[in-house]
């Protein structure tokens, strides 16, 4: 019987809501542990925040990262700008230097050489294969007549066939046109360079008695008249003795590798100077120093 | 005092030589100084094919044996081998020049190519009976030149063409169709 029509479940309700957080203030007094039935509350919470906190750092990692790597590539791209810039510049030292050190060497030439020189730039190379030439900067106008002999600091290189106003060609002495009057500085035999068209040539005309060996130097003989005596010329690769041949064929290979010249001395007048003691001396002394090594 | 067909003729004749010119010094002067480890195309030779086929007749002969003069001023060989050399480039092209019609910029380039692989045999065959000291074969690096010379002679073609166009002679033009008509006022 209900006499004063009293909704219990109501109260009940309303008893509760108002307990609750009178309980809380209870609980709030313990802080540090977890009840019990808050516990699974709190561990799904946990994986829940875990899970969220990772996808949270996984896009804020994502998104820094990919601002870090727009931030790399321009910063790749301003380095690879610098590097190419730097390595550019690295090359050109490089070849300034070489270049310097070419340039040192050819003045030091001229200046220790009685020869009156004329040097001269490569403009030029043959137009076909079959031939080796080269042309040069300089002209009838600078004083270049036909027949001059070309040098580098190194050997000779050949010499004017066709001077022009301004240029001149130079045939090279691995042309096979080209002959050249040589000599083998050990033995002092004289014989004949003809150009093989490729880069070598053949020394011809020089006994069959004579004692030649591979890595001989060959010199300019002077006979020529182009050429000072005792430049060289190159050096002896091979050896052959034909049975029926009275001379020794003999194939050499030039001190100057004609494809890599960059520039050149006109010999205007040799003033009569004469390598051949020079180099004689020079090759007696490496032999020397060779011999030294090899007794230590 | 020249006719305009013939200025025109003069003026083309001018520019071609000019080009060649060009071409032999772009050959030795730019290419093989800069580019050293691989041979230049035959630019000379290319600019060569190109006028024996399209031009007409002896006027070519005689200029070819001009560009022979011309051609001997880069390199050493003899006068004798440059004309022999290239009567013998004429005559290859000719084979061809009447038998196969067409415009086709790939085609000029085989030609090309082969007329510089016969060049390179041509020659050969020529310094053994014209001099004394025989040439080398020299087979990679013919080779290769052949090789490029098809690579550069399409660009080439296109820019002699051109010029070629520009300083084709036109014959007057005669209005024929009225002509053929006119029978057409009798009815």
């Amino acid at each position: 019987m209900n006499f004063l029509n009293f909704n219990f479940k109501k109260t009940f309700l309303l008893l509760v809501i108002f307990i609750l957080p009178l309980i809380s203030i209870n609980m709030e007094q313990k802080r540090s542990t977890t009840v019990w039935f808050a516990q699974p509350l709190s561990f799904t919470a946990e994986i829940f925040q875990s899970l969220f906190s990772n996808l949270s750092l996984g896009v804020r990692g994502t998104v820094s990262e990919y601002f870090n790597l727009l931030r790399i590539k321009s910063e790749n791209t301003e380095l690879k700008n610098k590097m190419g810039e730097l390595s550019t510049r690295l090359k050109l030292f490089e070849e300034n230097q070489i270049e310097l050190e070419r340039l040192k060497n050819l003045i030091d030439f001229q200046k220790n050489t009685q020869m009156q020189l004329i040097p001269a730039q490569v403009i030029g190379r043959d137009l076909l294969p079959d031939h080796k030439t080269i042309t040069i900067n300089k002209g009838t106008h600078h004083g270049l007549k036909n027949m001059q002999a070309v040098l580098t600091v190194s050997g000779a290189v050949g010499y004017v066939f066709r001077p022009e106003k301004f240029t001149s060609h130079i045939m090279l002495m691995t042309d096979r046109y080209s002959v050249v009057d040589a000599l083998i500085q050990k033995t002092r035999s004289h014989g004949i360079v003809e150009g093989q068209g490729e880069n070598n040539g053949i020394l011809q005309y020089v006994d069959r008695t004579d004692d030649v060996k591979a890595g001989d130097l060959i010199v300019t003989g002077g006979l020529d008249n182009i050429f000072p005596k005792g430049f060289p010329l190159g050096v002896v690769t091979e050896v052959a003795r034909k049975t029926k041949s009275a001379s020794l064929i003999i194939q050499i290979r030039p001190v100057i590798e004609s494809d890599k010249i960059e520039e050149v001395f006109i010999v205007q007048n040799a003033a009569g100077e004469s390598f051949f003691e020079k180099s004689t001396e020079q090759t007696n002394e490496s032999a020397d120093s060779k011999k030294e090594i090899d007794i230590k | 005092m020249m006719s305009p067909k013939n200025l025109r003729r003069f003026f083309k004749y001018v520019l071609f030589t000019i080009l060649f010119f060009m071409f032999c010094a772009f050959q030795t002067s730019f290419w093989s100084v800069l580019i050293d480890f691989i041979p230049a195309p035959q630019l000379w030779l290319i600019f060569l094919v190109y006028i024996f086929l399209k031009w007409p007749g002896y006027g070519t002969i005689f200029y070819t044996y001009l560009l022979g003069f011309i051609f001997i001023l880069f390199t050493l060989m003899p006068l004798k081998m440059s004309w022999f050399g290239l009567m013998g480039l004429y005559g290859f092209v000719w084979l061809f020049k009447n038998r196969i019609h067409s415009v086709s910029i790939f085609l000029f380039s085989v030609l090309s190519a082969a007329a510089s692989i016969f060049y390179s045999a041509y020659y050969i065959f020529l310094s053994y009976f014209l001099e004394n000291k025989m040439t080398s074969f020299l087979f990679f690096e013919r080779l290769l030149e052949s090789a490029m010379t098809f690579l550069a002679s399409g660009i080439i073609y296109v820019l002699l063409n051109y010029l070629d166009q520009a300083f084709a002679v036109q014959e007057s033009w005669t209005p024929v169709s009225k002509n053929l008509n006119s029978h057409l006022d009798d009815i």
